[in-house]
């Protein structure tokens, strides 16, 4: 070799690229660490508090006196049953209006269904609490009277929006050519639906209606804008009494820690019911 | 290995880090207070919206200024002020911690079972309030034990007021309201709110169900405002649920219970009657008028609860500091301007309060005159003997001046309700949840139950239909056998 090209060779043009290590390296288990900090202190150990308080009695006692005045309590189990009705009732409702709706608006031009489906997700920006008050005085403008039928009307105008996004989510994503083909081998449209776009959606259905059904029993706000004085309260409202009282009550930390144990239990039964820790492809995005 | 040492790193890494943190929140605080001592605090729990702090857009320059800052300025003591929204919330707060606060303005029920509980302190109360707290304020602190004998007090008054209805003037008369029960009429159906708790409710259906022992007393008698008191405590088991019905039979009239929305609703118009305290009703016919409506405030002849919201001092409280802070909010100028802003009465007397209200409401050769030497004349607690100088002229009674400084004569018919036992107020708060939810019959619980089972068991059923028919599936097979050798069959035909 001529001694010119050693020199050449000697100065690349590019210098050769060497990985040099960082002084911190962070492993996956420590970039873990104030994620694993947080949940135990925003969730974990509250939840313990809730466990310790249900069963203690106010001198700290252990006790399972809380269970036993809860269970046998007439009014307190049957705020509980009408809750869990109320909540399906609501539900079901909301499914009835949002199906539709969110149908439609998978069928429609994309540009259009946006606009639409603003319009219907708008209010879910504004503080429900604000949006109750509105609905009631509307009420009270069309002539509806306070009472549970009004309360029913204000749970289920704040938690559409709720249950629209996740069917709209899940429809928009199913493959149109399921549809066609099912059309092509003789299926006329009610049974394109029933047998292919119905099954198809249930995630999105099943995933809105946790998101109904779940925080309606427990929102006692929109009831208490609601009911006036005849109509009925959820089990929420319960818990609120047992922690903030009202004027010249008694508060009792250990029976709301116990009724929001009993209700941490049906909702973790009623999420395992429906699937919801199921890893279900289908499901994906449609949890918001 | 390698893994087990990464996990055991982790492990102790995590460890150390909540160790540390667990530490280190303690410490920060620490520095935090050594910090603040160099400059004398106090902190405040009280009511929100209790004190004037200050409207950046009045007219007058020292209307700008927060009343906190003013003590600030004056006395280099600076006022940490929390708020709370019922006496219950701030009760559990100083369980807690009971070094939480310094001073405390809670209602009257809570200061005696805050008494009771040893969890306040008794002091000497400051100059300002001995000079200008209000003789009857005083009186009615006496009656139920807060003043003590050696000239100490647990409490200092600062807010006072009774209770009764807000009605709309232009459909009803005062008469309508002469009684509690009257909500009961027709008329009101449906355009009635009363207050969504045990203890203000409790008064008013008390009173309804005494109705005729009430009316029955003597006037005149000495003892008359006693007696009222005792009928307005009356909570035996027996009391309670005659309370419970009566309340269950106002329920169907009204048209709903209310904190805070009474208020509003009776200046809309979807209200004619409110059951409110008299610093709300003052409040609500001042937004009446502005909107052009007339609404009044009565007093039913049965008698009422007088309510009063009053300073204690913690029992770790910073005693020295804190009675600086009291005397400052007794001045009389102070007073007014807490008056003013707030609406409700506050339990200062003296000439300049005195000037206040009858440049707010007098007028030289007013229709009514109305008494108020019970207020503000020194000896008439004792001598019953009215002083003509606190006399007020004035062409409206049943409304704002009412609500605010009422006669004498409606004033010996109300009464404080006291603090009742823990037994008490346990039977009180079922009754009142048996009132404000729906019990639903046991047969009924039964039912409801029995239909959630069996929909949880069906939809079980459903899920895991697969797996159960798998077990079933040798059964099948034998069925099925033949189904294939009937396909093969047709297939060999064809």
């Amino acid at each position: 070799m001529k001694p010119e090209e050693k020199v050449i060779k000697k100065e690349p043009f590019i210098r050769e690229y060497k990985p040099r290590k960082l002084k911190f390296t962070f492993s996956r288990q420590q970039l873990c660490i104030p994620y694993a900090l947080f949940l135990i202190m925003f969730v974990i150990f509250p939840l313990l508090l809730v466990v310790y308080y249900a069963f203690t009695g106010s001198d700290g006692s252990f006790t399972f006196n809380n269970f036993a005045e809860f269970f046998t309590d007439t009014t307190k189990i049957s705020t509980l049953l009408i809750s869990i009705l109320v909540a399906l009732l609501v539900t079901v409702i909301c499914l009835l209006i949002a199906y539709p709706v969110a149908y439609i608006l998978s069928k429609m031009k994309q540009s259009t269904a946006f606009v639409l489906l603003l319009l219907f997700i708008t209010p879910m920006w504004i503080n429900f609490v604000l949006r109750a008050m509105a609905m009631k005085e509307l009420l009270s403008l069309i002539g509806i009277p306070l009472g549970s039928f009004a309360n029913i009307i204000g749970l289920t105008y704040d938690f559409l929006p709720f249950m629209i996004m996740p069917i709209y989510s899940t429809l928009i994503k199913m493959d149109k050519s399921l549809e066609e083909a099912a059309a092509d081998l003789g299926a006329n449209k009610f049974q394109v639906f029933k047998d292919v776009t119905l099954p198809m959606s249930m995630p999105g259905i099943i995933s809105g209606a946790m998101m109904v059904f779940l925080p309606v029993m427990s929102c006692y706000v929109i009831t208490d804008t609601f009911s006036g004085s005849t109509g009925f309260s959820v089990i929420g409202k319960l818990i609120a009494w047992s922690f903030l009282g009202e004027n010249g009550t008694l508060t009792n930390v250990n029976g709301g820690a116990t009724i929001a144990l009993v209700m941490l239990v049906i909702m973790f039964l009623t999420m395992l019911l429906t699937g919801g820790f199921k890893n279900n492809n289908n499901a994906r995005g449609t949890n918001l | 290995m390698k893994t087990i040492s990464k996990k055991l790193r982790f492990l102790i890494t995590m460890l150390v880090s909540i160790f540390a943190i667990i530490t280190i929140f303690p410490l920060l605080n620490g520095v935090v207070e050594a910090s603040a001592e160099t400059t004398k605090t106090i902190t405040v729990f009280s009511w929100e919206d209790y004190i004037d702090l200050g409207d950046e857009e009045a007219e007058e320059d020292y209307l700008k200024e927060s009343i906190l800052d003013i003590f600030e300025q004056k006395t280099g003591i600076h006022v940490n002020y929390q708020t709370f929204a019922t006496n219950e919330e701030m009760y559990n707060e100083i369980k807690k911690d009971p070094t939480a606060c310094d001073i405390i303005c809670p209602s009257e029920y809570m200061i005696m079972k805050m008494r009771d509980e040893g969890l306040i302190k008794p002091y000497q109360a400051p100059a300002n309030y001995v000079k200008y707290g209000s003789p009857y304020i005083k009186s009615v602190f006496d009656d139920i034990g807060l003043n003590l004998d050696d000239g100490t007090t647990y409490a200092v008054g600062y807010m006072w007021g009774t209770m009764g209805y807000i009605y709309n003037m232009e459909k009803h008369t005062e008469e309508d309201l002469k009684h509690w029960s009257s909500i009961l009429d027709d008329k009101f159906k449906g355009k009635v709110t009363i207050k969504d708790s045990i203890r203000d409710t409790y008064i008013m259906a008390i009173a309804m169900v005494y109705e005729d022992e009430l009316l029955s007393l003597d006037k005149t008698a000495p003892d008359y405002t006693a007696k009222v008191q005792e009928i307005f405590n009356r909570a035996e088991p027996d009391d309670i649920l005659k309370v419970e019905s009566k309340l269950q039979e106002i329920r169907g009239n009204l048209y709903g219970f209310e904190v805070d929305s009474g208020k509003s609703d009776i200046v809309t118009g979807k209200i004619d009657v409110n059951f409110a305290w008299s610093g709300d009703a003052v409040a609500a016919i001042d937004e009446g008028d502005g909107v052009g409506k007339t609404l009044g405030y009565a007093v039913p002849e049965e008698g009422s609860n007088v309510w009063f919201d009053g300073f204690v001092l913690t029992k770790e409280a910073d005693t020295e500091n804190s009675l600086e802070f009291i005397d400052f909010i007794c001045r009389p100028d102070i007073a007014i301007r807490n008056m003013d802003y707030i609406g409700y009465v506050s339990c200062i007397r003296g000439d300049e309060v005195f000037d206040y209200v009858c440049e707010s409401y007098a007028v030289e050769d007013g229709e009514y005159s109305v008494d108020l030497s019970y207020f503000f004349d020194d000896n008439f607690m004792e001598t019953g003997v009215s002083n003509a100088q606190y006399v007020v002229k004035t062409d409206e009674i049943g409304r704002m001046f009412s609500a605010q400084y009422a006669d004498w004569k409606v004033i010996q018919r109300c009464a404080v309700m006291e603090n009742f036992g823990n037994d008490t107020l346990v039977t009180m708060n079922a009754m009142w949840s048996r009132v404000k939810l729906i019990t639903l019959s046991p047969l009924a619980i039964i039912l409801i139950v029995v239909a959630i089972v069996l929909c949880v068991a069906l939809i079980i059923v459903y899920k895991y239909k697969d797996k159960i028919f798998k077990t079933k599936i040798p059964k099948k097979k034998s069925t099925a056998k033949p189904n294939e050798f009937k396909v093969i069959s047709k297939e060999e035909i064809r």
